[in-house]
């Protein structure tokens, strides 16, 4: 493989690695990630209710409003990022 | 505990916590001066506390005496190196730390975030990892512990609190490090005489829930990010790390573990 393409495979792992990573968050003491899955869930999610988080603790949601826009808007920070970095490596 | 301040104040309940107990073969004063530099400038209000000799940038240094020493044994380029070391206090911690909440962490692990930030915002009483991310070869890998399937968890970054939970795991992880020969029978790993803190809190880990070797509870969701020995480091700076293998050099802006500490220096 070409020397400059296996570089830019390299970093492209790696970059998706560290969104991956970046896209943890905490909330009311819970881990959670704001991956597609946890996008979509919160989406199904209309009033308070009890989600687990990452390590099976259940914790309490009272406001399901505030919660759905931390997980959008982390994931959507990530995202962003991602769509950024991305470019630089590919053009 | 006699702690030494330096001006600033602290008033936070949560904070850093790392060894710098250097060796005849090792400066780890200069490895921990980095690792503090980097915790520093990424989460500049959270404050560090080294226990050992003093570290530049420290929030409080933490004097300690009558430190047990270990030895290891390791390979780099095709050279056998061996090397006496004191990572047998961490079992101290939870006495040591002047935290309500605390983030353990080895001297060579290298942030490039603030990622660490979300363990002093955990409510788990305890958070370890039990993957690790070789950045080298792009590959999430699990160990084990000997001869089972149990997956190794790793002291490299421990968070923890001072509830029962904490307690119980320092309890159990200081139980594992005395009784470690027979955990080393029970559980038939290869003794080549090295102490592991990563197999007595295993095993820690494994007592406080219930021998389930799947459970996750505790367990830092992301994976522990480290390069090998087999990788050279080309350049240390604040937001970006250059690491070298055979094949290239490359940027890492994550976290990460440096195994190959003579670079550091």
């Amino acid at each position: 493989m070409h020397k400059r393409i296996f570089t830019a495979k390299r970093n492209i792992h790696l970059l998706h690695q560290r969104m991956k990573t970046a896209s943890h968050f905490v909330y009311q003491g819970g881990m959670f990630t704001a991956d597609r899955e946890m996008v979509a869930y919160t989406n199904a999610l209309t009033e308070s209710c009890c989600i687990e988080d990452l390590n099976g603790t259940p914790i309490w949601i009272e406001d399901i409003e505030d919660f759905k826009h931390k997980v959008i808007s982390k994931h959507q920070e990530v995202m962003n990022e991602l769509h950024e970095e991305y470019k630089k490596h590919t053009q | 505990m006699n702690y030494m301040k330096n001006t600033k104040n602290t008033h936070n309940d949560v904070g850093f916590l790392l060894y710098n107990i250097p060796t005849p073969t090792l400066d780890y004063t200069k490895i921990a001066t980095i690792c503090v530099s980097h915790l520093k400038h990424h989460m500049p209000n959270i404050p560090v506390a080294v226990c050992g000799a003093p570290v530049d940038g420290a929030d409080i240094v933490i004097p300690i005496d009558s430190v047990k020493e270990n030895k290891r044994t390791y390979v780099h380029k095709s050279q056998t190196h061996k090397e006496m070391w004191y990572n047998l206090t961490r079992d101290r911690s939870l006495d040591i730390t002047p935290w309500e909440r605390t983030v353990l962490l080895d001297s060579d692990y290298i942030v490039q975030s603030n990622q660490l930030q979300l363990l002093l915002q955990s409510h788990s009483p305890v958070m370890m990892y039990d993957t690790i991310y070789n950045i080298k070869e792009d590959l999430v890998e699990t160990e084990y512990l000997g001869n089972t399937a149990i997956p190794l968890k790793w002291a490299t970054v421990l968070a923890f609190d001072h509830s029962d939970v904490s307690h119980e795991l320092f309890a159990l992880w200081q139980k594992a490090l005395a009784n470690y020969k027979y955990y080393e029978l029970l559980y038939r790993w290869r003794g080549d005489g090295t102490v592991w803190n990563d197999k007595a809190i295993t095993i820690a880990h494994q007592q406080l829930t219930n021998y389930n070797p799947a459970s996750k509870q505790y367990i830092i969701p992301w994976h522990h990010p480290f390069a090998s020995f087999s990788c050279d480091v080309e350049h240390v700076g604040l937001d970006k790390i250059v690491l070298r293998d055979q094949k290239s050099a490359f940027q890492v802006h994550t976290d990460v573990h440096i195994l190959n500490k003579q670079e550091l220096l």
